[in-house]
């Protein structure tokens, strides 16, 4: 589309256009506040759900993680505790230790 | 930064009750007993399954047994002794330490034949499954006292 030529009263009627608002001078103060009130009024559940594939990761990760490392424990422990009873077993039953225990 | 604090706290409260409740839920809590109080008998029952018959045979068994472990050991007791008084008067006398010696290896071998005829004896008064659970512990540890050593004090196998 070709450009129209220019009109020059038009030009002149642009060069002459001044603006001159009337000055605000609450307006910085209006916008701080505008901005600490929408802060504000975002609550937990919203930051949550604004994120909530990225949580729902995380909380999958750390709960199956500490079930894992809970189960984990608590075999080792019975492992553990199994070795040492029988041990103790055994010492109460086996001269060679008693001889080597006793006093 | 206040919310993701609290909302980290949460997950890592959450992650706290779940592997806690895993960690109750995953053990055996009468073996634990059995541990806490050293109660040998306590654990047979629980970990072998024995009924109170079986219980009270095997309780039987061991009470059995205790006088020929006492000899046993009386006579293990004299003989390292023997043996060590005669590695500390370093007497040239290679002879008898080595009969000393061989006293020592002799009783010990008689007292792990006794030990072993004891533990199938025991496992014979349990369910079959459940005897062989037990001999499958107990006679490796037996076979393996002379070359680990004897369990320390507080009952630890070396």
């Amino acid at each position: 589309m070709p450009t129209p030529p220019p009109d020059p009263a038009l030009s002149a009627s642009l060069q002459r256009w001044r603006v001159a608002p009337p000055r605000d001078a609450d307006f910085r103060t209006a916008v701080w506040r505008r901005i600490r009130a929408a802060t504000a009024r975002v609550s937990w559940p919203a930051f949550v759900h604004t994120h909530a594939v990225a949580w729902a990761v995380v909380t999958v990760i750390a709960l199956g993680g500490a079930g894992l490392a809970g189960r984990t424990v608590a075999r080792a422990r019975t492992v553990a505790d199994r070795e040492a009873l029988a041990v103790g077993y055994l010492v109460s039953l086996d001269p060679r230790a008693q001889a080597v225990l006793r006093p | 930064m206040k919310f993701l604090l609290l909302t980290l706290g949460l997950v890592a409260a959450a992650a706290g009750a779940v592997g806690g409740a895993c960690y109750c839920l995953g053990g055996d809590p009468a073996l634990r007993s059995a541990a806490a109080r050293h109660d040998a008998m306590a654990w047979l029952r629980s970990d072998f399954h024995l009924t109170d018959a079986q219980a009270g045979a095997i309780g039987k068994l061991h009470a059995a047994y205790a006088p020929a472990c006492d000899e046993h050991c009386r006579l293990v007791r004299e003989a390292i002794q023997a043996r060590d008084a005669l590695r500390s008067a370093r007497a040239d006398d290679a002879a008898a330490l080595a009969a000393a010696e061989q006293k020592v290896r002799e009783l010990h071998a008689t007292c792990e034949a006794a030990l072993n005829e004891q533990v199938r004896s025991v496992a014979a008064l349990m369910s079959p499954e459940d005897g062989r659970r037990y001999l499958a512990l107990l006679l490796p540890m037996i076979a393996g006292y002379g070359h680990a050593g004897a369990p320390d004090l507080h009952l630890h196998a070396p």
